[in-house]
């Protein structure tokens, strides 16, 4: 009996990654037998695909009217070495994980000027193998729990209805993910969407709910956009939007002590405007954002936003984006109240002092977020991105100390340790309404370098990557390997890895007698993903 | 010596009223028409003898415009790319938004490149002159690019003396090494409107890559509206 329990636990995830390898190791074998020649019946399928039956003397219609389905099937291993000795508590971090996602996109013309699209996705995942630190430091394995992010889930990452009366003029109401900025890692002027995933940005493809007004022309775009928050949720599928109402949510109910009642009377949106232009061979837009309480604390808050991209000596793309806004949602630590450990702790709850907060969200200082970058594919197809990020309200030394400092602390209560782990953002969450990323980035200091390169056609299907995420005040970040094989036209295979870089000795900052460097803080010390993907 | 002046005399003989210029008008006129709808398939042999296949419907309204919807393979169906004046984009529905793209990238990973496809406007870019050493019945376009935007920095065309049909094209670096070599083959009549079906262009860095481009329908003369061209409608 308990060893079938054991096999309950961990079945599924072993299950598929055998099959997993069975299939790579078959691939091979498959392909030999594709057909060579097979323009004459690519070019059939063309034919029927855009225009009905190929025939001799066949007319070119507008697309077909039926509805278009595609997608795919994805299965994603994943196997990370927690570290025990992280601030962040890892016993609800499953050393292994399995994430099957089936995927449909759906697209429904309705008539000549509309169209209806829908992008879903139900995951299901399998998790476990846990393990701490014993009380004398030792890595030891420990029960599972219940962890909320191995829940099934449903992700409705597009679900929206287009309608265009005139040739410029296009509305648009549902959910879409809507990217103004021109930014590959990161997009500081992004304020709608689930964040993406740095590591690879065609991960994260989930929009935000919103009603859209463009007016597109052939050298300038403008738009409208206002977009309700989503208030409550159940499994990915929201169900309040803009206003909280007279009850609870459903977790706050259950457990009003680790999930406080979110409740107010205010509404939750956000309005933004955008104005693209072409200008000499540059695109370029600018962004004005309105929102009250929309995805943070901000109430009636204005933001300005740029972004600009444009080929310079032929074939380096550059880009810029940038967002300006006066104050800060940040949560920052109180440095008074940790600097003498839990004594002083104690003395500002006792003058009921905040010991942690957003305390510059009215601070009337402008901070900006600025991304610079250059990307360049060269003549064998390899491609660099360079990207810059500048954080204008990143943390300074002293802040990015007492953020430590306070995590230190908070370390010795299990219940704070992990408030504070979700406040990092270091893990993927399932509560941002997006598709599941492998890894997440919240910018917690102020300068950073991201460096993507690729190079395809290694014996023609495979692809090598590096990706690395590097902040420049304390040399720390990650490392992010990869290795593509495109065995079909319709399978990629893919192995990742991910392994942190805990800092050179530079810039780290010193708490209660420890070094600590911000990527220091990830807690794993390695992670590999193996991911089969098939489209359909 | 000899040899010259029996191409001259040939050249003269077969084609009387064409200048080198008069030529590559024609030849643009044929390869990128004015204004068309098209639906083509491009096939990629690879140095391992398998292939990966593309089917586009392309769209393209004066010099400056056009679109290509990609719906095969799976892995690429919801691309699109524009092309507006100098600029490129390819929409990625993977990441929801369209990227900017260099004319001299690769056309979907193929031995095209972007230029090639989304830019057939060759008197444009480049200088052109009568080669010397044309077989009978052909003329030889020698073109030398006029910026070094281009793709290439020279290309050789061989044309049907009579009607300007292409057969033959040879694609040079600035450094004098071949890069791509190109046949013309199967002249079709779409609608009234004839030229080469099929267009084989090898990778001459890497011999037993290349690939095949093939025409499915074309119609001329048509006039999409602007708004089709617009950064903003791709992915809708």
């Amino acid at each position: 009996m308990q060893q079938r329990r054991h096999c309950g636990k961990y079945c599924w995830p072993l299950f598929s990654f055998g099959f997993f390898l069975i299939a790579l190791s078959n691939i091979r074998v498959a392909q030999a037998t594709q057909d060579n020649d097979d323009i004459t019946k690519a070019m059939s399928e063309a034919g029927a695909a855009f225009g009905g039956e190929k025939k001799e003397e066949t007319n070119i219609k507008e697309q077909k009217s039926s509805t278009e389905v595609n997608g795919y099937g994805s299965n994603r291993f994943t196997f990370s070495q927690s570290d025990v000795g992280s601030l962040i508590p890892v016993n609800q971090q499953p050393e292994i994980i399995d994430l099957l996602e089936l995927n449909v996109q759906l697209r429904r013309p309705l008539g000549s000027p509309a169209f209806f699209y829908t992008d879903a996705s139900a995951l299901l995942q399998a998790g476990g193998v846990y393990f701490s630190s014993s009380t004398a430091g030792k890595r030891i394995q420990v029960k599972a729990s219940d962890v909320q992010t191995l829940h099934p889930l449903f992700v409705l990452s597009e679900f929206y209805l287009s309608y265009s009366p005139l040739p410029n003029l296009n509305l648009m109401i549902g959910k879409k993910r809507i990217v103004w900025g021109s930014g590959l890692t990161i997009n500081p002027t992004d304020l709608l969407n689930p964040p993406k995933d740095p590591s690879d940005a065609t991960l994260q493809r989930a929009g935000a709910w919103l009603f859209r007004l463009e007016l597109p022309f052939d050298f300038f775009t403008f738009s409208a956009v206002w977009a309700p928050e989503v208030l409550y949720t159940d499994n990915g599928l929201p169900y309040q939007f803009l206003k909280y109402p007279d009850f609870p949510p459903q977790a706050t109910v259950l457990d009003p002590v680790h999930n406080p009642d979110p409740r107010d009377r205010d509404y939750h949106y956000m309005l933004a405007l955008r104005w693209y232009m072409l200008i000499k061979e540059s695109d370029i837009n600018l962004m004005y954002f309105f929102s009250n309480k929309y995805n943070d604390a901000f109430a009636n808050k204005s933001r300005l936003g740029l972004s600009f991209s444009r080929y310079f000596f032929t074939d380096w793309e550059f880009h810029l984006e940038t967002l300006f806004q006066q104050g800060s949602n940040r949560l920052y630590v109180n440095g008074s109240c940790v600097n003498q450990g839990t004594a002083s702790v104690i003395g500002c709850l006792a003058n009921k002092q905040d010991v942690f907060g957003q305390f510059k969200l009215n601070d009337p200082t402008f901070y900006a977020r600025v991304l610079l970058g250059v990307r360049r594919t060269f003549s064998e197809e390899s491609q660099l991105s360079l990207e810059y990020l500048y954080v204008g309200d990143g943390m300074t030394p002293t802040e990015f100390g007492n953020l430590v400092r306070g995590f230190s602390l908070a370390a010795n209560n299990n219940s704070n340790a992990n408030a504070a782990a979700n406040a990092l953002s270091f893990s993927p969450t399932q509560n941002s309404g997006g598709l599941i990323n492998r890894f997440t980035f919240d910018p917690l200091r102020r300068h950073y370098l991201f460096i993507n390169y690729s190079k395809p056609k290694i014996g023609d299907d495979w692809t090598l990557g590096v990706v690395i995420l590097a902040g420049l005040e304390d040399l720390s970040g990650v490392v992010i390997p990869s290795v593509t094989w495109n065995a079909f036209e319709w399978l990629n295979l893919q192995v990742t890895g991910f392994v942190p870089v805990r800092g050179l000795k530079v810039g780290e900052v010193t708490a209660f007698g420890r070094q600590y460097s911000e990527y220091g803080l990830l807690p794993i010390d390695a992670r590999v993903v193996f991911e089969a993907r098939a489209f359909y | 010596m000899f040899k010259l002046a029996l191409c001259m005399w040939v050249l003269v003989r077969v084609a009387p009223n064409f200048s080198a210029q008069d030529y590559l008008k024609k030849y643009d006129a044929m390869m990128g028409p004015d204004s068309f709808e098209g639906i083509m398939v491009m096939v990629a042999h690879r140095d391992d003898d398998t292939t990966r296949t593309y089917q586009m419907k392309i769209l393209k309204s004066g010099d400056d415009k056009l679109r290509v919807w990609f719906n095969a393979p799976a892995s690429a169906k919801g691309q699109e790319m524009l092309r507006q004046g100098e600029n490129l984009w390819v929409y990625l529905p993977s990441i929801k938004k369209p990227v900017r793209l260099a004319s001299r990238d690769n056309f979907q990973g193929g031995d095209f490149n972007n230029a090639d496809i989304l830019r057939a406007n060759l008197a444009a870019d480049y200088q052109v002159k009568f080669g010397q050493s044309a077989p009978e019945g052909q003329v030889l376009l020698e073109l030398s690019s006029k910026n070094p935007e281009t793709s290439y920095d020279r290309i050789l065309l061989w044309l049907d003396a009579k009607n300007a049909l292409p057969i033959r094209g040879e694609y040079y670096a600035a450094s004098g090494k071949m890069l791509r070599s190109a046949t013309f083959n199967e002249v079709k009549d779409f609608h009234g409107f004839k030229r080469p079906s099929r267009i084989v262009m090898r990778n001459e860095l890497a011999i037993k890559r290349f690939s095949e481009l093939a025409t499915v329908d074309l119609k001329v003369g048509v006039n999409p509206p602007s708004t089709k061209f617009v950064l903003d409608e791709l992915g809708r």
